[in-house]
């Protein structure tokens, strides 16, 4: 019917998380092969959070780093020969050497193309598809109509982001480590930092930097159902368990609504949950043709530009 | 050391290709209007293309066509449209980055030399095997990579390797920054019917360079998100040992005068590589290239000051 999934980085969030809102679940942390406990960094860490994950029924899927050098290929190809008779449901790759080895390898699985791997093209998920690639998700920057565009003229599925910080980046070094006055990954990972300039903000978690504001798209959810999405994921990485599990909780029954033919799927308490759980506050991404940061819409004080006028304007005004 | 090394220089205008050649580049690259990685004013109309090529043939060069953007998959039919027309005028090398536009390329266009565009960020051997895989020519490899990781990729790699001499890097891996368009983001199409996706350096190349604003912590630390020159001078040597096949020189949005010295200067520098490899005294070069890239840096620090003002200003409104 759908698919509701998030990243989940280690043991102890799949241990000490509910995550029973979700689907399936990506482990593993793409952004850094350095973060502590990282499960797409240990074969032995893979099997253990694959047996806990199915115990719950849970789909899984291995999130491979997502920028290798060639000094990660030998650790990366070792893993995956590991990890091959593990009742994986898919593999996430984020480069395009990586989905060459997982062929190279003879491996079965279904690949999904990560957020890094920079798709923007139907071309491309069309060239990859042939190449074992099931599901792609595409670049952030793609608007909702060229996203349905890609759905509707390549072969492969589609990943939605339907809430959480977006990926804005990704880099060669961490950037907490270099500002962590001589500290250890271990001490100083999982405190992000949060970059001001102004009035901008962006979250760092690391090699990645994310959106200060959180995407939402609760009130068009409806409409990207009805128009055919059925794959839809909530970034968390480095969020509290409280956000990953309220957040999951609201849009798993949104969605079930939404499939069941409810029109008003909207509840004040989930979004004033939300809204605590989001003080930076929320945007719609690049979606509706605009900056990243604005959010278009009647929740949560967004501008009043109606998806018809969205559809018309070219220009932000 | 390889003989057979190109030197590629920058063509933001007519002027800048004639200089150029005349400099001594072996061959130039520049951006068809509203498809490459920079904005409109340092890309070429199509007969501005034709003209170089022209030129370049009578004079015995090369001219590579960047259209390296991220476009729109809605653009895929316009892009092909364009392919038609530059293959007629015997334009034979392009710089793209997306992969499923270098496979239609190749499979409609087989004589038309594919050069994956850094923006494609390809980083790792198996990178550029799966490009070769799909029928590319040459890999621009991104600044990030070393000259140890270069040399291992011309070792087991059979696929061309261009790296750049004279260029800038970005905070994050090229191609995989959104915090530009994250800011400041406009739709905007041309005559033709092409989206110059403004703010995004990755579909339209117009980038705010956000990371060269004040950024602090919360905690009131100033920090340094990194955007600096990229100088390859040391790494020449190595380069030519390890096999590379091209060096490019970027700055198209440069003065054509700069560009010319700019390039002047590598081309002796290279040649005297070539003729005496490592006896070249590299210290007697360095004084020149400082001199070179204040220049190049002041004509840069006005530029970020112009993009950086105007996402300041929208975006102060709106957050």
């Amino acid at each position: 019917m759908f698919e509701l999934s998030t990243h989940v980085p280690t043991l102890d969030v799949l241990e000490k998380v509910d995550l029973s809102p979700y689907h399936a679940l990506y482990l593993g942390d793409p952004t850094c092969p350095m973060v502590p406990g990282n499960i797409s960094s240990d074969p032995v860490l893979v099997e253990r959070a694959l047996q806990l994950a199915k115990e719950e029924g849970k789909k899984c899927y291995l999130s491979l780093y997502a920028e290798p050098r060639n000094r990660d290929l030998p650790w990366l190809e070792e893993l995956l020969e590991k990890v091959a008779h593990l009742p994986l449901d898919g593999i996430e790759v984020h480069n395009l050497g990586l989905v060459r080895m997982v062929r190279r390898l003879g491996l079965s699985f279904p690949i999904h193309l990560g957020v890094f791997a920079n798709l923007y093209t139907h071309e491309t998920a069309k060239l990859l598809y042939n190449m074992g690639v099931v599901r792609v998700f595409p670049n952030p920057e793609l608007s909702l109509e060229e996203v349905d565009y890609i759905r509707t003229h390549a072969p492969t599925q589609v990943t939605l982001q339907i809430h959480g910080k977006i990926p804005l980046g990704i880099s060669e070094d961490c950037f907490i480590l270099e500002y962590s006055g001589g500290k250890r990954c271990q001490e100083v990972c999982f405190e992000p930092h949060w970059l001001v300039s102004g009035k901008w903000k962006l979250k760092n978690i690391g090699r990645a930097t994310l959106s200060g504001k959180d995407l939402c798209l609760i009130e068009y959810l409806g409409s990207l159902y009805w128009r055919g999405f059925r794959v839809f994921y909530i970034q968390t990485l480095r969020e509290s368990p409280e956000y990953i599990e309220t957040i999951g909780d609201i849009y798993r029954r949104v969605l079930e609504k939404i499939s069941q033919g409810v029109d008003d799927y909207l509840e004040a308490p989930d979004l004033e949950s939300m809204a605590s759980l989001s003080p930076q506050g929320f945007c719609n991404g690049y979606l509706f043709r605009r900056s990243g940061h604005r959010y278009i819409g009647r929740l949560f004080g967004g501008e009043r530009i109606t998806p018809m006028e969205v559809g018309k304007e070219g220009m932000e005004q | 050391m390889r003989k057979g090394v190109s030197l590629l220089a920058p063509g933001g205008s007519l002027e800048m290709a004639r200089t150029v050649f005349a400099a001594g580049a072996d061959a130039v690259y520049v951006g068809a209007r509203g498809w490459s990685r920079r904005t409109v004013q340092y890309e070429l109309s199509d007969e501005e293309i034709r003209e170089i090529n022209r030129l370049a043939q009578g004079l015995g060069k090369e001219v590579r066509v960047a259209l390296n953007t991220n476009f729109s998959p809605t653009e895929m039919d316009l892009f092909m449209v364009k392919m038609e027309r530059f293959s007629s005028w015997g334009i034979k090398g392009l710089i793209l980055t997306d992969p499923g536009a270098m496979y239609l390329v190749k499979t409609h266009f087989p004589d038309m030399e594919v050069h994956v565009s850094a923006g494609a960020n390809a980083i790792n051997m198996e990178d550029l095997r799966f490009y070769k895989e799909i029928g590319v020519d040459m890999v621009v490899a991104p600044c990030n990579l070393t000259v140890e990781e270069i040399a291992d990729i011309k070792r087991h790699v059979d696929v061309g390797v261009e790296v750049f001499l004279h260029s800038n890097t970005c905070f994050t891996y090229l191609g995989k920054c959104l915090m530009s368009s994250y800011f400041r983001y406009q739709w905007h199409w041309d005559e033709a019917g092409k989206n110059h996706f403004w703010g995004s350096p990755n579909r339209g190349g117009y980038c705010h360079r956000v990371c060269k604003a004040r950024w602090s912590l919360e905690d009131g630390r100033d920090v340094h998100l990194r955007n600096e020159m990229f100088l390859a001078f040391s790494n020449l040597p190595y380069y030519l040992e390890a096999g590379v096949d091209c060096l490019k020189i970027q700055g198209r949005e440069y003065t054509p005068d700069l560009i010319g010295e700019i390039v002047a200067f590598y081309r002796t520098l290279l040649d005297d590589l070539l003729l005496r490899g490592r006896e070249v005294d590299m210290t007697a070069y360095l004084t020149q290239l400082h001199q070179l890239s204040r220049k190049r840096d002041a004509q840069r620090n006005r530029r970020t000051f112009t993009v950086l003002q105007e996402v300041v200003e929208e975006a102060s409104q709106r957050i």
